[in-house]
């Protein structure tokens, strides 16, 4: 009879995060192709080719 | 206005594309992407151990579902704060825009976790007290640190030169979890006065065995989730402020090759 | 520090005695809103009169809204904050001279309403003379308290041009202690049972010490760049 509750609460919390990573990530993608990969201090040797310090 | 800026992005004139520079698609790294999957192998294994596995307490019958949920979420929402309060400190020692972008990363994570906590909080309490709110210290209270995120938040949308935005906003940060305590405190006293205790919501439920696994499993696997959103959503900021500067540094010299014929 | 305070408050209520915008708006204001509640709570049936703690400190914190923010919009609007920072005074003695003179205005208008509440509400009757001295020794300490706390925030939101609306949202939360703490302690004062109110002056007295402190530590580093 709580079945309703805990199913509601559990797919909320994930589902909030889910959607919230999502709209961080693919915000990100965006602003990314904005600005060159030397600012971005996180990208990896190994995807740009040489340059950029992991 | 850096949202402005930046929401102007796709598909806009001028802006070299993803090849050009180089470099991931995104805010993606080797560290997030192995974090994100250790993410997700954990919800595989937290949601059949949580939802079906884990026995019913004797007490709470299957309410202590929602503990597995509602108690990390809330964890964490603490712990943003906390992040929040260090950074700011940090921003106003250092002086570097590093501990701004990290307090107000927590800060939007924070005001997710909080709305999440209040959300999980009610929905147990439905069932658990029969009623969606009660006007206890800790829900109270709770409500009250949504409330002083969402207009640190706020604070942090008002338009202004990075430094001084980054100042205000780190005042404001400090004294986030000063002001929670205060709050906290008094509203303690106050509903004191009428209830002689606050409302307990596992009871006297002694958390052993199979309970505690499942519960040990649910902080860690939110804790990994936690730390995968705050990295990626430290990078966007951090690509904010990059972009305000180079658009900057780009009218600077837009405006100088005008004034040089 | 204290000499800069001085001068930072007379400076401040000199302003305010010229201008009369406390007198000519804020306390009408003030009154208007005794009125609002009588509308919206059935004035026969006593709920004003219980009540009466409450609304009279709600009726507090809106008007300390509307004093907080022209504080500081006669410093921004002739650029006499500019000529405060060259003055080289004392940031933390500019601090205190600003929350004493909103605290001035707090308490002026405080009395206007206990008046309004006293005879609109009947709200008085039962309280006595150790009652009547809780009430004073609250209005002080909570003044102090929304006052200081007003100061920090407002000069927070000061130079923003969304501070009008920016500035409730980030003061009101913080002042739900002082809320709570007030109208407590009215409620013992007003029911006759004046020693339950202690306490919660305590409370209102730490939180005004507290923010005093904050704010004038961190009014100047605030106040280089605004």
């Amino acid at each position: 009879m709580n079945t309703p509750y805990i199913l509601a609460s559990w797919s909320i919390v994930f589902g909030v995060l889910a959607l919230y990573g999502l709209a961080t990530v693919l915000r990100g993608r965006q602003l990314a192709r904005r600005v060159p990969a030397s600012e971005r201090r996180w990208v990896d040797s190994q995807d740009v080719g040489g340059g950029g310090d992991g | 206005m850096t949202t402005q800026l930046a929401s102007g992005a796709p598909g806009s004139p001028g802006l070299a594309n993803p090849a050009e520079h180089g470099g991931g698609p995104g805010t993606g790294s080797r560290t997030t992407r192995a974090l994100g999957v250790a993410a997700l192998l954990g919800v595989a294994v937290f949601v059949p151990l949580g939802l079906v596995l884990s026995p019913e307490d004797v007490m709470q019958n299957d309410l202590v579902r929602m503990f597995y949920i509602h108690v990390p979420v809330a964890i964490l929402a603490f712990v943003s704060c906390l992040v929040t309060g260090a950074g700011s400190f940090m921003y106003l020692w250092r002086r570097q825009l590093w501990w701004d972008t990290a307090a107000c990363s927590a800060a939007q994570l924070g005001a997710v976790y909080t709305a999440l906590t209040l959300v999980t909080g009610s929905l147990w309490g439905r069932p658990a007290w029969g009623t969606y709110w009660d006007w206890d210290a800790r829900l109270t209270s709770t409500a009250m640190l949504m409330l002083l995120l969402l207009g640190y938040l706020a604070l942090r949308k008002a338009p202004g030169t990075a430094d001084s935005q980054a100042k205000r906003s780190a005042i404001v940060g400090l004294l986030l979890v000063p002001n929670v305590m205060i709050v906290r405190q008094s509203v303690d006293w106050w509903r004191s006065l009428h209830q002689p205790a606050t409302i307990n919501l596992l009871g006297n439920t002694r958390i052993g065995g199979t309970m505690l696994f499942c519960f040990v499993v649910g902080l860690a696997v939110m804790s990994l989730i936690w730390l995968w959103l705050l990295i990626h959503r430290f990078r966007v900021s951090w690509l904010e402020h990059q972009i305000d500067r180079l658009d900057l540094a780009g009218a600077l010299l837009a405006r100088r090759a005008e004034g040089q014929p | 520090m204290f000499g800069d305070a001085a001068l930072v408050a007379t400076k401040d209520l000199r302003v305010e005695m010229r201008s009369r915008v406390s007198l000519n708006q804020v306390a009408p204001f003030a009154l208007l809103m005794l009125l609002v509640f009588a509308f919206a709570l059935d004035p026969d049936r006593g709920v004003l009169t219980r009540v009466t703690p409450g609304l009279f400190w709600v009726a507090v914190l809106f008007c300390a809204l509307l004093a907080i923010e022209r504080s500081f919009a006669t410093e921004s609007a002739d650029g006499s904050g500019e000529a405060l920072r060259m003055a080289g005074l004392d940031p933390g003695g500019i601090f205190l001279g600003k929350a004493a003179a909103v605290a001035v205005v707090l308490l002026a208008l405080e009395l206007v309403l206990g008046a309004g509440v006293a005879i609109l509400y009947d709200a008085t009757s039962r309280a006595d003379a150790s009652g009547w001295l809780l009430i004073l020794a609250t209005c002080l300490s909570a003044t102090a308290g929304i006052a200081s706390a007003g100061t920090l925030y407002g000069v927070l939101a000061a130079g923003l041009r969304v501070r009008e609306t920016l500035l409730p949202l980030l003061l009101l939360p913080v002042l739900t202690p002082v809320l709570i703490g007030s109208t407590r302690a009215f409620e013992a004062a007003l029911s006759g049972a004046s020693g339950d109110g202690w306490p919660w002056f305590a409370l209102l007295t730490v939180f005004a010490l507290i923010y005093t402190a904050a704010g004038m530590t961190a009014f100047g580093p605030l106040l280089e760049e605004s």
